[in-house]
């Protein structure tokens, strides 16, 4: 069927992100269309100062001129040129094991995991990362059946399947460390680690990160595990309140990074110390160390989780007005950089920003986020997370009923990743739970 | 009202080998200068009169630093610099915590001092913020504030319209203050003692609106695994606020004309309907004339609401209440963030009153809300506002720098052709500039735009 030809002098509606949504099929493929339209997406003007722009989300943005801007082809190509890479990929490997090349095929399949891991398809990366494990599985150096385990935990960690991710962890950690895989093996336990933080089981995970420095200690030369190792140990002493203890442990970290690339640690240290800060209710030197980190991160990732870690020390100190334009400034990076899955977490934010100034319609920002989780497929966790602010603002604002029956569903979802009670024991101390310890969440 | 600075002159406790450079800045900029020597005598200068500004040497190891805390204390050292051989994080905290404006290492450069002082001298007098409790509000009645004859006209709207139970329409540029206008009806009219809720048409998703509004019965559809209570239920006996009214769907402007005609509700999902004795105040920022023409706006509802019509005027439009709703801010942010500014120079509120203000007065209230947070000292000065720089709070307008690098996912010709555009528009189309800063030969550039289909005259600059 060809497309009608529009007649002379028809008017172009400009049509919201949320009107595209509801007009498309929730299809897999769609998705590019729908980053790339977000990502050119412009505020709706006229919402700039009303009182509706406080609750404002990136539904309510224009996409660009669909007519006259936008190339729909030039998108369906790049999305071929990214299958065609992961095909090859996939012809390579093929080839390999009719070779009997097992090795060079995992190594392929290993990069397919690497390119959909980096297309934010965690589900295609983990069937890659199993699919080199199987490549491996007769062979007699265990090396790369560890390397494609830890790929395929690191997937299931960020689909929030934690048990299976713990268990990947595991297992490659013994098949690293039975191959003398120092640095392999360490990865693994820090992977370890950081899965039981998820899950608020704080003293396994500091065995899994000791075990780490364990495995490195013969080392001579540099390595990052190190570091990663050291930082997520201070997390866990921070977060169970053992503050003195955590300092040297952020120190050490410091050095160790020091040794090797300090460039790429700084951010990440930065953030850590405005973390032990924030736990210390010094505000205003955490905001410093925030800043720092912002500045100096260099993936758009890691910097949108520290601006919002930089909102939340505006937000503690009551400047809202502070906290909301931090929060923003992130949603304009991750909608510029096309990074939806950090969006929840924005507006997870800014709800809470919004309770904080006793909006009625904060809850607004909380179903954005959970629409958001559900669209995406993205981790229970963050799921988890969202209602449980969102209770918490109901609470707020006297809604005794809902913010009981938000509770008990953030319990069940927690209770589902395997998570204590521990870690909300955790919230009520140093506030709202938080995944915003960086290293933890994706340094392995 | 006004508290001019009695001594135009620089106070100025130094360490004897620190030079004159301070005095010489002082004079340069027309104000007097006057030495102390010690402790005493510095306090004895403060309090003999309050002065421009006061200069504090201090030492390296900090022991001076409870001295620059007293002066601060004092009230009367105007604008406070500090000097100190270095400068650290530690100083510079310090600084924050006495509300100096400045910390210059010594050897202190004269040029930057001297500037620094035109600017102090250069703020005219302070105007010293009201007393909260002493800006004429009746007890618990929302703040209406400004004395401009349009705001006048408001006042006897209002109070004429809280007399009577008839439903209003408030329309008004974005940030003019319509719920407070809508808070004063309710608290003036005999419903004060029932409840004032509030819900904003346009920031609630359609599906979510109408459960909101009318509430819901458990089960009525997934997720509602529990009876809610709609807004109009909560309002009963007081008054409901339905902000921008003018982004209701079509669909539900009909439910809503149905209550005020009725004044039933019936729950989604339930059978039974529920009597609401509700007052109905609505707002909007849109012109409902045109809306109602182009068929999004029910006529019948338009006159519904619009028995009571006020229309609330812009910022610009409003004179003199800048600066009282300036002072009015200031003194509010002050207490709500605990700090101790209690003035707003001359200078800054005439640039407050210069402003164009497209976000009226909610925009002039994040600016002094910023102007309290950014004052070093006890007064606000023009250099404190962030006039026109207040980020709007709807979703992800400019405001800060640019995200560093381009997202991964474009592809390189994207990113070229992109950066090829930018290089263009920073030098206004400037070919021969745009090639120098570019790094390649003017032909390169001028293949490369042919070949991305650039015209290569001055554009918007960022990507589309």
């Amino acid at each position: 069927m060809r497309a009608r030809s529009l007649p002379y002098g028809t008017v172009m509606k400009r049509l919201t992100l949320d009107e595209v949504r509801t007009a498309l099929p929730e299809l897999d493929e769609l998705r590019p269309i729908l980053d790339d339209l977000l990502g050119r997406s412009e505020p709706d003007r006229s919402k700039a100062w009303a009182g509706s722009g406080q609750l404002d989300t990136v539904g309510s943005r224009f996409v660009p001129d669909i007519s006259a801007a936008h190339d729909f082809a030039a998108l369906a190509r790049r999305e071929a040129d990214r299958l065609q890479a992961v095909y090859r990929l996939v012809g390579r490997a093929l080839a390999a094991l009719a070779a009997g090349d097992a090795l060079g095929a995992a190594a392929a399949l290993l990069e397919a995991a690497a390119s959909e891991e980096a297309g934010d398809r965690p589900d295609r990366a983990l069937g890659y990362a199993e699919a080199a494990f199987r490549a491996v599985e007769g062979d007699r150096d265990r090396t790369v059946a560890a390397l494609a385990l830890r790929r395929s935990a690191r997937a299931a960690r960020t689909l929030g399947d934690l048990a299976d991710a713990l268990r990947r962890y595991e297992q490659s950690h013994d098949l690293a460390r039975g191959m003398s895989d120092t640095r392999g093996a360490a990865e693994a336990a820090i992977g370890a680690g950081n899965v039981l933080q998820d899950q608020g089981r704080w003293d396994e995970a500091e065995s899994r990160y000791r075990t780490a420095l364990e495995v490195l200690e013969p080392l001579t030369e540099p390595a990052p595990e190190r570091w990663h190792a050291l930082i997520n140990l201070h997390i866990v002493a921070r977060s169970r309140g053992r503050i003195e203890e955590s300092l040297p442990l952020l120190r050490e970290a410091e050095a160790a990074a020091a040794v090797i690339d300090a460039d790429s640690a700084t951010p990440f240290i930065e953030n850590a110390r405005g973390q032990l800060l924030m736990a210390q209710g010094a505000y205003d030197r955490a905001e410093e160390h925030f800043r720092t980190a912002v500045r100096t991160a260099t993936h758009s990732r890691a910097r949108i989780t520290m601006r919002l870690n930089l909102a939340e020390s505006f937000l503690a100190r009551g400047r809202t007005l502070d906290a909301a334009e931090h929060a923003r400034e992130a949603e304009r990076e991750a909608i510029r950089a096309r990074m939806v899955p950090t969006l929840p977490e924005v507006y997870r934010l800014l709800g809470r920003i919004a309770s904080a100034e006793d909006n009625p319609d904060a809850f607004v920002l909380f179903e954005r986020s959970l629409e958001l989780v559900r669209q995406r497929k993205l981790p229970i966790l963050e799921e988890a997370l969202t209602v449980q602010a969102y209770a918490e603002a109901e609470a707020l604002r006297g809604e005794k009923d809902t913010a009981e029956q938000l509770l008990e569903e953030a319990r069940e979802r927690f209770a589902v990743l395997g998570m204590t009670q521990e870690r909300q024991r955790w919230a009520d101390v140093f506030g709202p739970p938080s995944d915003n310890d960086i290293p933890a969440k994706g340094m392995t | 009202m006004e508290n001019s600075t009695a001594t135009r002159a620089v106070l100025c406790l130094q360490r004897p080998d620190a030079g004159n450079t301070t005095e010489r800045a002082a004079r340069a900029t027309g104000l007097d200068f006057v030495a102390v020597q010690g402790v005493g005598e510095l306090f004895k200068a403060l309090d003999r009169s309050p002065w421009t500004a006061t200069v504090l040497s201090l030492s390296a190891d900090h022991v001076d630093d409870p001295i620059a805390k007293r002066v601060a204390e004092q009230g009367t050292a105007g604008a406070l610099f500090l000097t100190a051989p270095a400068v650290s994080l530690e100083r510079a905290l310090m600084m924050e915590r006495v509300g100096a404006v400045g910390l210059l290492r010594e050897p202190v450069d004269e040029a930057e001092l001297q500037s620094r002082l035109a600017a102090v001298a250069d703020e005219g007098p302070e105007v010293p913020f009201p007393r909260l409790d002493e800006e004429g509000a009746l007890e618990g009645a929302p703040l209406l504030v400004g004395d401009s004859p349009a705001m006048g006209t408001l006042f006897e709207t209002v109070a004429r319209a809280s007399r009577s139970t008839s439903t209003v329409l408030l329309t008004g540029e974005s940030g003019t203050g319509k719920e407070v206008v809508a808070r004063s009806l309710h608290w003036a009219s005999d419903r004060r003692s029932g409840p004032f809720v509030a819900v904003n048409c346009a920031a609630i998703p359609e599906q979510l609106l109408e459960s909101e509004l009318f509430g819901h019965e458990r089960g009525a559809f997934t997720g509602a695994v529990a009876r809610r209570v709609g807004r109009f239920e909560r309002a009963h006996g007081g008054t409901l606020f339905l902000d921008e009214i003018g982004d209701m769907s079509l669909v539900l402007q009909a439910k809503v004309l149905r209550v005020l005609e009725d004044r039933v509700v019936e729950r989604v999902g339930g059978e039974k309907s529920q009597p609401v004795d509700v007052r109905v105040i609505a707002a909007t920022n849109q012109a409902l004339g045109p809306a109602m023409q182009e068929g999004r706006f029910r006529e019948d509802l338009f006159y519904r609401l619009a028995v009571v019509e006020l229309n609330l005027p812009p910022l610009r439009m409003r004179g003199g209440d800048v600066r009282r709703l300036a002072l009015h801010f200031g003194a509010h942010f002050a207490h709500r963030h605990g700090k101790p500014v209690r003035a707003v120079t001359q200078r800054a509120l005439l640039r407050l009153e210069d402003a164009a203000w497209p976000g009226n007065v909610r925009e002039l209230r994040n600016v002094m809300d910023r102007a309290v947070l950014l004052a070093h000292g006890e007064v606000i000065r023009s250099a404190d506002l962030r006039v026109g720089l207040a980020a709007p709070i709807a979703s992800a307008h400019g405001g800060g720098p640019e995200p560093v690098g381009y997202a991964p996912e474009l592809s390189l010709e994207e990113v070229e052709s992109d950066h090829i555009r930018r290089a263009l528009a920073s030098v206004d189309g400037h070919m021969a500039q745009a090639a120098e800063s570019l790094g390649i030969h003017r032909n390169t550039l001028a293949r490369k735009m042919k070949e991305y289909g650039i015209d290569g005259r001055p554009t918007n600059g960022g990507r589309p």
